[in-house]
């Protein structure tokens, strides 16, 4: 099930927050663990148990460790063990199908390639899951003792199949500790909307003009660049967007998960970019990859090398082809760049440049996301720099005038104009007030429209 | 009680109250509505039967159709469903968009609509070169022919995007379906004449093209039935011969259905009345009519269908009046309402549908004594569905 959809607004959504306001305290986790089980089946009715047994595995290893913490090794090998499941369960299901067939072409050999369906949202909670037998391990939160209140950290459908990737130091305290009030409800809703804005209006909207280019292939110049920047606001909007539906809805039941994008589009160096974008994803390779490897502590050679290894493992988390660990090499290579050689001169530029070289990088960067055909990618980097083509068509020209319009929106969106006129218009007087709110809710009618009229509503972010 | 209002007012802000307020009230009145209000079963606009609530079983629960089907019923039946559907094509249409409905993330890919000049709407053409769909169709049926040992008449029709380009939207893309009609030329033998119609078919000689509709007019299938009767060597009926009876002035057709919106004009609708003596009848299996125009369809959405009654798999129209001539027509829907001007120059049509027909055609062929064969199809059927497996022999 996803969020922008008429089945979770109309029907999943509100029966939700009923049930769950109308329980008991006590029964509250319970209530979330249920429905959160129904959401993951909707989509997964048979994938759900290898959640659950995902789940449990590190329940018990978490057990395991809190026991033995006084004999390390021991709890130490259950970490381990929990790591291999985990990782091994994530490999076979995700990579299987890759490396067999990667494995075929490079020694010619034919072994069958597993056609294993990719369980929704795998890459998600295996890393949540597993960050909780970590955390007990490096002694940052308590174990936890109820199976339902541990079922319901893993399983919490604002975060289970998208991100953000929550990890267990963050939750343990609110699973038993949270207030909800009616301020946490309202200002949940609000984010809610804003997500649901993104991802419906504008992600869904510009996503059509994405399509349109990689479907008819050998784009002029000015399709290309038109092409590949509604990829750019496509993914940018649609991810961050549920993720702001995400931390809405978790809001609205009285948690509190860590933000996950901070307008990524705005930054000066990809270094930077990397801090606004997936954080949550940075944030857990940093803390369970990159400082495990030493971090920056062995000098530049292990700092490189440490670096090269989660820039590789963040292209391949991305999918199941080898053109996303390309482009997760391509932001390595730029990054320890930024760091060995040039991040000092992006520092002493004007603004403008080092901000068009840094957006233009990870436009670049999107062409080898978007294309899993490694020459296709190719060739479309090349039109876009119009190797190969010829500048100007009536595609692109028809994409401009229609499009045009929707992609400055969607560009003055993803910058802080936006976010800070309707922050003031808010905060403002009571006119101002005003104004915002039928435009919220003027904003949330059209949402409907679009969603009824759903003939595109494609999601990116199931594939990962 | 007031006071701790006041409170909650100001710690929440009370814009966000009313905010929240609204979402649960949208989602409230969704639901409710979903559950309370009475469901219809068909839709016109879209001509296809509602989704039915789907029945519960462990089967269903396990390989999601239950899931699926819960979805397309929410879909189906949602309050205002239409409205919401025609507000969102005015959005589209006020932020720039000029074409709607494509789905690029199929192969082929669904083009969409264009909205055009003088209230037309347009289907978008891509190239057909994602698939072998249209090679294989010209294939066969200029093979069909020698195959069978029987003169052919191939009339391929270019679609209203094609002939009326400069209703287009500007610069919007297209591909020229020339092309097709040149492939097909190249691929024909001495024994398979293929008709030209695109000169004559285009906006500078006339509107040849419904408003809402993917077909020709009647004006239009007249000017085809002109050139293909010149084509088989008969003096085509002129024109005069025709009174052209308008029978509505509300016809929503199919390329509406794709872009639902408040202020699209609707097409007048046409019969054509010969003014001599109706002589034709139409075979559909045992039922015999004795007049080619389903005239209860004009009481429906779908009034094109009022030609020949929509696509049956095999039709025969019979002319008391004309003695020989026995023509074997394979064709699309776009051939149903130029049948009643072809059928002045045969004792019999055989109206062959073969996406429909599942008999061998060749012994068909035999057993009916035809003398002549015939192929009406649109250039983009010819370049989206396989109509010519079934001429392989």
């Amino acid at each position: 099930m996803i969020f922008s959809s008429l089945l979770f607004m109309f029907v999943f959504l509100p029966l939700v927050l009923i049930v769950y306001y109308l329980v008991p305290r006590q029964f509250r986790n319970l209530v979330l663990f249920i429905f959160s089980l129904v959401f993951y089946a909707w989509g997964e009715p048979v994938y759900i148990l290898l959640m659950l047994f995902t789940a449990f595995i590190d329940y018990f290893n978490g057990a395991m460790v809190d026991k033995f913490r006084q004999r390390p090794k021991i709890a130490k090998a259950f970490v381990i063990e929990s790591v291999i499941v985990n990782l091994s369960l994530l490999g076979f299901f995700k990579y299987a199908g890759l490396f067999t067939s990667t494995f075929n072409s490079l020694t010619g050999l034919g072994i069958p390639v597993p056609e294993v369906a990719l369980p929704i949202g795998i890459s998600f909670y295996t890393f949540e899951s597993m960050s909780y037998t970590i955390d007990i391990y490096r002694d940052r939160a308590p174990r936890q003792h109820s199976i339902i209140n541990y079922g319901a950290y893993v399983s919490f459908f604002p975060h289970l199949v998208a991100g953000p990737i929550v990890r267990y130091e963050d939750m343990a305290l609110q699973l038993t500790n949270r207030k909800e009030s009616l301020q946490k409800f309202t200002a949940g809703a609000q984010r809610f909307l804003v997500g649901l804005f993104k991802k419906v209006i504008i992600a869904n909207n510009v996503a059509a003009l994405a399509d349109k280019v990689e479907y008819l292939g050998s784009p002029s110049t000015l399709t290309a660049w038109m092409g590949i920047l509604a990829f750019t606001f496509q993914i940018y909007f649609d991810f961050s967007g549920y993720s702001d539906m995400a931390i809405g809805l978790a809001k609205m039941f009285g948690y509190e998960i860590p933000e996950n994008f901070r307008l990524p589009y705005i930054s000066h160096s990809v270094r930077e970019f990397w801090n606004r974008w997936h954080i949550t994803l940075g944030t857990w390779f940093k803390e369970y990859v990159y400082f495990p490897l030493g971090g920056s502590r062995g000098g530049t050679l292990m700092t490189v090398r440490n670096m090269a290894i989660v820039w590789l493992l963040t292209g391949i988390w991305h999918g199941a082809s080898w053109n996303y660990a390309l482009w997760g090499i391509y932001f390595g290579v730029l990054i320890i760049c930024e760091k060995l050689f040039f991040g000092k001169i992006l520092e002493k530029i004007p603004k403008f440049f080092s901000w068009l070289y840094s957006f233009v990088a990870v436009v670049i960067g999107w062409v080898f996301f978007s294309y899993e055909d490694i020459m296709q990618a190719f060739q479309m980097l090349g039109a876009m720099f119009g190797v190969g083509t010829v500048p100007v068509d009536n595609q692109g020209l028809y994409c401009l005038l229609t499009f045009g319009p929707t992609l400055v929106i969607a560009a003055l969106c993803s910058s802080p104009l936006a976010g800070k006129l309707t922050e003031k218009m808010r905060t403002g007087n009571t006119l101002s007030k005003a104004v915002w709110t039928v435009g919220y809710c003027a904003l949330l009618v059209v949402s409907v429209c679009f969603l009824v009229d759903n003939s595109y509503n494609p999601f990116l972010y199931f594939q990962f | 009680m007031k006071e701790k209002l006041k409170t909650i007012l100001k710690t929440c802000g009370w814009e966000r109250c009313i905010v929240a307020m609204f979402l649960v009230l949208v989602m409230a009145v969704g639901a409710v509505s979903l559950i309370v209000l009475p469901k219809e079963d068909f839709s016109p606009d879209e001509n296809r039967m509602l989704e039915e609530f789907p029945s519960v079983s462990g089967e269903s629960l396990i390989d999601g159709s239950f899931m699926t089907g819960v979805e397309n019923f929410i879909s189906d039946h949602f309050m205002l469903r239409r409205d919401f559907i025609a507000m969102h094509t005015q959005i589209m249409l006020a932020t720039g968009k000029k074409d709607l409905a494509s789905n690029y993330g199929t192969v082929p890919a669904e083009g969409g609509v264009y909205f055009g000049k003088n209230d037309h709407i347009y289907e978008v053409l891509l190239p057909p070169d994602r698939t072998t769909v249209f090679e294989d169709n010209i294939t066969s049926i200029t093979g069909f022919s020698a195959n069978a040992g029987l003169p052919l008449t191939i009339l391929a029709v270019p679609s209203g995007a094609q002939e009326q380009a400069a209703n287009l939207p500007a610069f919007a893309p297209e591909y020229d379906q020339r092309e097709a009609l040149k492939a097909i030329e190249e691929l024909a033998d001495e024994n398979t004449t293929v008709v030209d119609t695109f000169d004559a078919l285009s906006l500078e000689n006339g509107d040849y093209y419904y408003k809402t509709d993917h077909h020709w007019n009647l004006e239009g299938a007249f000017v085809g039935y002109t050139e293909m009767a010149k084509a088989m060597g008969f003096t085509p009926v002129s024109r005069d011969q025709y009174e052209f009876e308008k029978v509505s002035d509300s016809f929503y057709g199919t390329l509406y259905s794709k872009a639902i919106y408040w202020w699209q004009q609707p097409d007048d609708f046409y019969l054509p009345r010969y003014k001599g003596e109706n002589t034709l009848t139409q075979q559909t299996g045992e039922n015999v009519r004795d007049d080619l125009f389903w005239t209860e369809y004009l009481e429906e959405k779908d009034k094109y269908s009022t030609f020949l009654g929509g696509n049956h798999s095999v039709d025969v129209i019979r002319n008391s009046a004309v003695k020989e001539g026995k023509l074997l027509l394979i064709k699309d829907s776009y051939a149903n309402c130029m049948i009643p001007f072809l059928a002045q120059h045969f004792a019999e049509i055989h109206v062959v549908d073969l996406r429909y027909f599942n008999q061998d055609i060749y012994q068909y062929i035999e057993e009916n004594d035809i003398t002549q064969l015939a192929a009406v199809y649109s250039i983009k059927q010819l370049c989206d569905t396989d109509v010519a497996s079934k001429l392989l022999r």
